[in-house]
């Protein structure tokens, strides 16, 4: 059986069941109570495979929304965003519980949000709920175009967890995507910093395109310190970083002296090249490897190993 | 008695407060964060604005804002930008512009514009949307067309087209034609012809852009070699004009010899050889330069840096001559910007007509009566000032500097989230924006919110949590937790008028200022002092009458209905007068309205100017 979202009457199992244990219990005969515990016994297989199923759901949920909050409905056909009309798409709810979006626009809780719900109708004033989606509007109050909804009445425990799993799964995603295309992985210490070249040296070329987005390119030779995929403990690598504060590179990892982290590193990719000519660090290729280092999840802190072990355990088990 | 004088004085101060209250309501000034992310702490740098035209409450912002509050990594899939209903009253964001999760930007350079074609949109009406970004959701942050059927709404921008990798600063303008198309015009200086002609300067122009799937040509408007490898200057920025003529200007060989190029196409940019229409008198190559060789600022200004790009041209919507264009010069740690003009299409340029020191982030506009409109921002012992200033005579060359305050705030705080040792720390942003809306002028600047009402100008409206009393934001609405200061986009409305320009046609036109329309062009007479001028219009099914006066109040006359219409430039005009060019003299044309009939916005009629032999008279 395939776990369902709100309105389909997947809830209404749990009552039938209910319904079906007492008329059972008030039976004497060993026939009754043997068809009793079978249909309890089936009943629980799928009452099991129904909750897994919503476990599930939670999950791939999670992982497709931003925000997730639990919440009431406080009126239906309703909106607090003027660009937003009304609708039975629509309803204002008061969250009681942020799961994850409060990057977005703060913690919500205690405040009324507008949602477009995955379908319409599907809940009345009062009902309480998870609510999983995506920020819309962030005007006077906030917008949320829902992937789904779940009764918070069938919110136990384990979904719960399974909901975390997913938002976790979600964070990880930037990580796990970097991962899935890093040619080393490694526990490193920077022993120095230095810039690429300096700006006279590069004005004495001028073989190099200006933009305003200059990545500044910076070098630090990096120990190894433990290697987490490939690389050799004790080995020097020469990382390359953009030192730039631009708004391209203002988020890419900045190294300085002394810090240790996770390096999550990349060999200059075939996309990089226009990249790579154009800001001088294809003659200081040509003279040694090294690696890069530019996006935000390229460099964890320490404290993330397991998080980067259990990742890339768990893309080689799928592989 | 003393009820009597009461009531006079009641009178009397109700009587002066209409006359004072729209004037100063209409003067405003908005931050823009919306009150639900008041936590928010992202340096909202770089932003521009633009306004549908269709209805001037229609209006959409874009600046660096990320999706969270503290500019980490991009937690959805979508950037947002400034949306407003309410001509720009209150802002909210709408998350529509394609970004990518666990991207380091929003988006990279990013600039909107409005069409004027209805979009058809189910949800609101309003015209197409149009943006040009560095797109974060692509290898390399390659230039990116999109376009939005309905900002206002939840769905994400569609992608017109890509150009790819080691471009920069996309400057988006579209218009509409008369025959309906989206003419929409993204400049961008395209690197990636550093090394083999050093012509970077390019335009990615769409003939059509609002149908379903619009092509696009790239034109390089760049026709001198420049030094090799060598490129042109970071901004590429385009200025259209409803006749088919678009203007575009850039810093001609950046890397050598910096100078400022105006380029010209007179049919929209689609012929075979586009922007070709202007040449060097020096050179006879296409491009005319606006200045000799330039010194380009260089290092930080009030922790900005500087020399980025900070290109600016408008052409006057009213006549395609005239055309303005502004940008900044200086040396290291130091910008001056410069306004010129030319009133014959880009041939001849003026000396400057506004120049400011310790300024940056020049933008011009010219609104629907001629007077033009600079925003700028200036370094003033140690605050960033920024300023609008507006033209005060009828031939749009005096500027009533300093003109409207907007902000004065620390230069110093908050502290660049960038770093200031560097380079390329961008505090304030490479530009600011502004644009014209009928007589009016609207822009968008970033700026410190320290909230002090005395630092802004009067009626600044947060939309975020404030304690103006105790000068402290906060993050709700109880006021217990407090957020630090930091940069944030500021949207103004300042309101311009015929009075602005001249106290005579002001005074001529006091009763219903919104039917007069005035004109000037100083290049009639110096094209032929003995020529006769017919001023031709097609003044519009709702005016029954017009009569034209001059600058010193005389009535010059009235204009007839002509026995056959003239066509020019596709555009058909039904009433004509003749005058006599005179040296300094201009005019105002008053309409009145039909009976039963109403102005739909200001009296701005379709006219054109053409000479006539000495002693020939018009028909």
């Amino acid at each position: 059986m395939k776990g369902k979202r709100l309105g389909d009457g997947t809830f209404q199992i749990w009552t039938w069941c209910e319904s079906m244990i007492a008329t059972g219990f008030r039976r004497t005969d060993r026939g009754r109570i043997a068809r009793v515990f079978a249909t309890l016994l089936m009943l629980g297989a799928m009452m099991c495979g129904t909750v897994y199923a919503q476990d599930d759901l939670a999950q791939t949920l999670a992982e497709r929304s931003a925000i997730v909050v639990r919440g009431k409905v406080v009126r239906t056909n309703a909106s607090e965003e003027p660009l937003q009309a009304a609708s039975d798409r629509t309803v204002v709810i008061k969250i009681s519980k942020m799961f994850a979006g409060s990057e977005i626009a703060g913690d919500q809780t205690g405040r009324n949000a507008t949602v477009i719900l995955s379908r319409p109708g599907t809940l009345k004033a009062g009902a309480e709920a998870l609510f999983f989606g995506n920020p819309r509007f962030a005007g006077k109050s906030l917008t949320i175009a829902d992937e789904g909804e779940i009764l918070s009445e069938a919110a136990r425990a384990s979904m719960v967890s399974s909901l975390e799993r997913g938002v976790q799964a979600r964070r990880d995603r930037p990580v796990r995507e970097r991962l899935a295309t890093a040619s080393m992985v490694f526990r490193g210490k920077v022993g120095s910093v230095r810039p690429l070249d300096s700006e006279r040296e590069r004005n004495k070329t001028a073989a190099e395109p200006r933009s305003e987005h200059d990545p500044e390119w910076h070098v630090a030779a990096v120990q190894v310190t433990t290697p987490v995929r490939g690389g050799e403990k004790g080995v020097l690598i020469m990382v390359l970083f953009p030192a730039s504060r631009d708004i391209m590179w203002f988020n890419s990892p900045k190294l300085r002296q002394g810090q240790e982290a996770i390096f999550i590193t990349h060999k200059p990719a075939t996309e990089d090249a226009l990249l790579l000519r154009s800001s001088g660090i294809e003659e200081f290729l040509k003279k040694q490897p090294a690696e890069l280092l530019t996006q935000p999840f390229d460099l964890l802190p320490l404290s993330d190993e397991a998080r980067v072990r259990g990742l890339l355990q768990n893309m080689k088990e799928v592989q | 008695m003393n009820t009597s004088i009461f009531r006079s004085l009641f009178a009397a101060v109700l009587i002066l407060g209409s006359l004072i209250l729209p004037a100063v309501a209409k003067n405003r000034l908005v931050d823009m964060v919306p009150q639900s992310r008041s936590g928010e702490t992202n340096q909202d740098a770089e932003p521009t604005i633009t306004v549908d035209p269709n209805d001037f409450s229609r209006m959409a912002g874009s600046a660096f804002t990320w999706d969270n509050l503290t500019m980490s990594p991009m937690v959805t899939a979508t950037a947002p930008i400034y949306v407003s209903t309410d001509r720009g009253n209150t802002w909210a964001l709408a998350y529509i512009v394609p970004s990518k999760i666990g991207a380091g930007p929003p988006t990279g350079d990013i600039t909107l514009s409005f069409s004027s074609t209805l979009s058809s949109a189910l949800t609101h009406t309003t015209s197409w949307l149009y943006a040009g970004t560095l797109s974060a959701a692509g290898v390399g942050y390659p230039v990116t067309v999109l376009r939005a059927q309905d900002p206002f709404t939840a769905a994400t921008m569609t992608t017109l087209d890509t150009r790819a990798a080691q471009v920069d600063q996309p400057h988006t303008v579209v218009l509409t034609s008369t025959a309906g198309q989206d003419k929409l015009y993204v400049g961008f200086n395209d690197l990636k012809k550093f090394f083999t002609t050093g012509r970077t300067s390019t335009l990615d122009i769409s003939q059509d852009a609002a149908i379903s799937a619009p092509t696009f040509t790239l034109a390089v408007i760049e026709a001198r070699n420049t030094s090799i490898p060598g490129q042109d200057g970071f901004a590429q920025v385009p200025a259209v004009h409803r006749d088919g003529t678009v203007y575009a200007a850039f810093i001609h060989d950046f890397s050598n010899s910096p100078r400022l190029v105006v380029v010209r196409d007179d049919n929209w940019g689609a012929g075979a050889a586009p922007f070709s229409a202007l040449t060097a008198t020096t050179d006879g190559v296409p491009g005319s330069y606006v200045t000799t060789t330039l010194t380009l600022p260089s290092g930080v200004m009030g922790q900005n840096r500087l020399g980025a790009s900070n290109v600016s041209i408008a052409v006057d919507p009213g006549n395609s001559d005239r055309v303005y264009v502004a940008w900044g010069d200086g040396g290291f740690n130091t910008e001056t910007i410069h306004v010129r003009r030319s009133v014959n299409r880009g041939v001849d340029w003026s000396d400057d007509l506004l120049t400011v020191t310790n300024a940056l982030n020049p933008e011009v506009a010219i609104n629907s009566i001629g007077t033009v409109g600079v925003l700028y921002q200036r370094l003033v012992s140690g605050k960033w000032e920024t300023h609008l200033v507006r033209t005060t005579d009828t031939d749009a060359t005096a500027f009533n500097t300093p003109g409207i305050l907007l902000a004065n705030q620390l230069a110093t705080s908050p502290t660049s989230t960038n770093n200031p040792l560097v380079a390329s720390n961008v505090y304030l942003g490479d530009y600011a924006s502004l644009v014209s809306v009928g007589r009016n002028f609207v822009g968008m600047f970033s700026a410190s919110n320290y909230p002090d009402k005395g630092n802004f100008m009067t009626g600044v409206k947060f939309q975020r949590e404030v304690d103006w009393t105790a000068h402290k934001l906060y993050a709700e609405a109880a006021h217990t937790t407090e957020i630090a200061p930091s940069i944030d986009p500021f949207f103004f409305e300042v309101e311009a008028t015929l009075c602005d320009i001249s106290p005579v046609f002001c005074n001529i036109c006091k009763r219903y200022p919104e039917a007069c329309y005035p004109i000037y062009d100083p290049w009639w007479r110096f094209k032929c002092p003995m020529c006769s001028l017919e001023v031709l219009l097609r003044p519009g099914d709702e005016v029954e009458r017009i009569t034209m006066f001059d600058n010193k109040g005389r009535e010059v006359g009235m204009f007839r209905r002509l026995k056959d219409p003239v066509v020019i430039k596709g555009m058909k005009y039904t009433h004509g007068l003749t005058v006599k060019a005179a040296k300094g003299v201009s005019y105002v044309l008053r309409a009145e309205v039909a009976k039963g009939k109403k102005l739909k916005g200001d009296f701005n009629p379709e006219y054109a100017i053409r000479q006539l032999e000495a002693g020939a008279q018009g028909k």
